[in-house]
């Protein structure tokens, strides 16, 4: 019953104050820079540069998975045929949507060709959320998150929630497992009438960037608290 | 509720949860108002956060990876290692000294890393942490497989509890030190060894600026199952061309002289390599060893002796100017009772020669006693080319080793004659002969100059149906070499796209009349890229599918060719190839 603190930081204290900003992702300005650097052919700059992509603090996933891309192309035209194959695994793993072309050229179109023949289950991310859709006001709410993630990429799951009407998420954080709970506290749901929150939740790496999302700070879930 | 100040069991009762709408409603606007229960307050929450943490590490102690007591911190309360860092799980101590551990470490994503850490018992040493920084920044930049990979670097807590962590691929083996204790190494063993140890210094030193390690050592050179070596330990790397420092790295014994002022040059990690291999021969540290002595204990044949006085010869001058160098004289060494031919061999071919017998036949050895060029007034050679195995001729004697075997590329001519030309030949069966005029003089003395030949091959769609097979075709004439135009762009083309008529044949070899590469100069690097995706030719040697990177070619005007997969398109290309540069471009078909 010592577990209402979280909120109360979340709400007022200082050192909270932080954990409501990370809702959004932001533009990697290395991939951009990597980016140039392979269109001027400088394959070796370009390297370089996408491992500070990587490393770059809160990667959106559609950078994660272009930078990942970039990686497998790179690595492709080094001959690094075992490192390029995980690295289309995980750009896969970012963007299952996609479907290959022919036009690559033939040494990174083998290579992609390799990470299409892992079977799906050994490379996507997977992220499932259970959560009442109605729930008690002062009560904890437990949001229950089974984690697939056969590419042990995910470090960390976050659950972002925010009462309707607010403009910042909160955030919780829980260190990744196959199988999680992580609890929004009572104080974050006060019994002043009936309203709904909204939330999502998302797998992050080490660097805090997502590699997959279930609801999206854009378009959040929702549950109601109250009658 | 007190006006003044809220109590503390109001607060815990706050945190809790316990108090009603009315009462927080009041609690919150006190709070806002008042500094001093906004801060008991915040203190009371972060007591309440870290019971979690606390309760969660208390109920899954860890058996500390040093001394084994139970722990529940990130770092173990009694002997200081780390049980986790920066995201790392520890899993064991794989070395420890006064200024910090080496740990095998899980990474996130499950890969196993060495984690590197430096601790202070005082304050930062600047010594030690500006070593730390260099070795990150030196990984960061390497690529080599027998060169640890970069992974990652961070620091841990604050002030006298900082710690300095770097991560970097494990490399699963045994130090040549600790090996040393259950083994004793032989020449051959020793000379493999070497050999990829120079291979690595050879990649070190074509960077630019060059790295040099510093600390080369058996106890920095890591075997694995596979026999191959990799070079660790580059928190004494320095890159070459920077203020030289009056600061000493490395360690007494395997560093040169020279190095203890903290001058460094690329014969220095050669000198410790020649150490490590005497280190390894004799068993005995260097800073005991009486090399003269040890020497004769040692089980080596005269020409390894020679070259590792020459690794290891006090003054840099007398030493390899070079790893390149280096390692071309160790790979012309024979390890068994066969030696380099001298001049000696040279001379009685070819009086043999003169005497009617048809020396100058690929089957012909020829050994003949002779007289011998004083050695105050010879120097040495060594020969390789691209690709390596050819045949040596000298003044048009062909060359062979005691045992009668031919003397093929690489090896080392020993004993040439100061201030004389010899006219060298390559030849190599399916490749076009190679001749170079070669002059060693006094101001090399005693060293060895390295003449890199490249060989050129036979067109494929022309062979002689005439001469036999083991004969060689005739000198193809000399043209002259100009140096393409320093201005020239980075990919000029030479012939429009066209369809063709034969795709599988092997393409032209021949570079366009006045563009050939200059011989004599290092070479350097280009990177490549084509619309549609090509397969790119030198000379009828395939460099592989665009895109490429990292080609190494000669320096100078080189022709390529680039054809289409379907063969429908080609194209040639001429580009101007700079030593040791990299050029990058793109070409539309």
């Amino acid at each position: 019953m010592r577990s209402p603190a979280i909120v109360f930081l979340s709400l007022f204290a200082p050192a909270a104050a932080s954990a409501q900003t990370g809702a959004t992702c932001r533009p990697n300005p290395h991939l951009a820079r990597a980016l140039e650097s392979y269109r001027n052919v400088d394959y070796s700059g370009a390297a370089g540069v996408l491992q500070r992509a990587i490393e770059y603090y809160g990667n959106c996933r559609d950078d994660l998975a272009e930078i990942y891309r970039l990686k497998g192309t790179i690595d492709a035209i080094h001959g690094e045929r075992e490192r390029c194959q995980r690295d289309f695994e995980i750009f896969l793993a970012l963007r299952p949507s996609f479907t290959p072309g022919s036009k690559e050229p033939g040494k990174i179109q083998s290579c992609l060709e390799l990470a299409l023949a892992t079977p799906p289950e050994k490379r996507e991310i997977h992220l499932e959320v259970q959560l009442a859709a109605k729930v008690e006001p002062k009560t904890p709410v437990p949001v229950r998150i089974e984690v697939r993630d056969p590419l042990r990429l995910v470090a960390e799951v976050q659950v972002l929630f925010r009462r309707e009407g607010l403009k910042v998420y909160t955030v919780l954080e829980a260190r990744a497992d196959d199988r999680l709970s992580v609890v929004i506290p009572s104080l974050a749901l006060p019994a002043d009438g009936g309203y709904a929150v909204e939330y999502f939740v998302r797998a992050v790496d080490r660097w805090g960037g997502t590699l997959a999302e279930v609801g999206s700070a854009k378009a959040p879930l929702r549950f109601w608290v109250g009658p | 509720m007190s006006a003044e100040h809220l109590s503390p069991d109001a607060i815990s009762d706050f945190v809790m949860g316990t108090l009603d709408d009315a009462e927080r409603t009041a609690f919150e606007a006190h709070v806002i108002a008042c500094d001093a229960c906004s801060e008991a307050l915040a203190a009371e929450a972060r007591v309440e956060l870290s019971m979690p943490a606390i309760a969660e590490a208390a109920v899954r102690p860890d058996q500390c990876i040093s001394c084994r007591r139970l722990t529940v911190e990130d770092r173990c309360g009694h002997c200081g290692a780390a049980r986790v860092a920066g995201g790392y799980r520890t899993r064991a101590v794989l070395a420890q000294g006064p200024k910090g551990r080496v740990y095998l470490a899980t990474a996130p994503d499950g890969a196993r890393v060495a984690l590197k850490e430096l601790i202070f018992t005082q304050v930062p040493d600047f010594k030690s942490v500006e070593a730390f920084e260099r070795e990150g920044q030196v990984l960061r930049q390497l690529e080599h497989p027998r060169i640890p990979q970069y992974i990652d670097s961070f620091t841990d807590g604050e002030g006298v509890n900082m710690r300095f962590f770097l991560a970097q691929s494990y490399v699963e083996g045994e130090s040549l030190l600790e090996r040393l204790s259950t083994h004793r190494f032989d020449e051959r063993e020793v000379r493999g060894i070497a050999e990829q140890v120079l291979e690595v210094l050879v990649y070190l030193q074509g960077l630019s600026p060059a790295v040099t390690h510093r600390d080369l050592k058996p106890s920095n050179l890591i075997q694995r199952e596979d026999q191959s070596i990799v070079l660790v330990d580059f928190g004494s790397a320095r890159e070459r061309g920077h203020t030289v420092q009056g600061t000493f790295a490395g360690t007494f014994g395997f560093a040169p002289p020279e190095q203890l002022v903290g001058i460094v040059d690329a014969t220095s990690d050669l000198y410790a390599l020649g150490m490590t291999v005497i280190h390894l021969l004799t068993r005995v540290v260097p800073t005991a060893l009486d090399v003269s002595y040890e020497f004769t204990k040692a089980n080596i044949t005269p020409a390894l002796r020679r070259w590792l006085s020459k690794m290891t010869a006090p003054r840099p001058r007398d030493r390899f100017p070079s790893a390149a160098v280096a390692l071309g004289a160790l790979r012309g060494l024979d390890s068994e009772r066969r030696r380099v031919p001298t001049l000696a061999w040279i001379f009685g071919a070819a009086a043999v020669a003169a005497g009617g017998i048809a020396a100058s036949t690929w089957r012909s050895p020829v050994l003949l006693p002779l007289p011998v060029v004083s050695a105050a007034r010879s120097g040495a050679l060594t020969v390789d080319s691209t690709p390596p195995g050819a045949q040596l001729v000298l003044d048009g004697v062909l060359l062979f080793k005691e045992g009668g075997d031919p003397l093929v590329t690489p090896s080392t001519l020993e004993r040439l004659e100061y201030g004389r030309d010899y006219r060298l030949e390559l030849r190599k069966e399916g490749y076009a002969r190679v001749e170079r005029t070669i002059r060693i003089d006094a101001t090399n003395d005693g060293s060895i100059q390295e003449l890199v030949l490249v060989a050129e091959p036979v067109q494929a769609a022309s062979p002689s149906p005439s001469g036999p097979p083991s004969s060689p075709p005739p000198p193809a004439p000399r043209t002259p070499r100009p140096r393409a135009p320093a201005s020239s762009a980075p990919a000029r083309p030479e012939a429009s796209a066209k369809p063709s008529s034969t795709p599988l044949e092997s393409p032209a070899p021949k570079e366009a009349p006045g563009c050939e590469p200059t011989p004599g100069e290092p070479p350097g690097f280009i990177n490549m890229d084509s619309i549609p995706w090509t397969e790119v030719f030198w000379r009828g040697t395939s460099l592989g599918e665009t895109p490429l990177s990292r080609v190494k070619l000669p320096s100078g005007c080189v022709q390529l060719l680039l054809r289409t997969p379907d063969g429908t398109l080609e194209k040639k290309i001429s580009i101007l190839v700079e030593p040791n540069r990299t050029k990058s471009f793109r070409v539309e078909l």
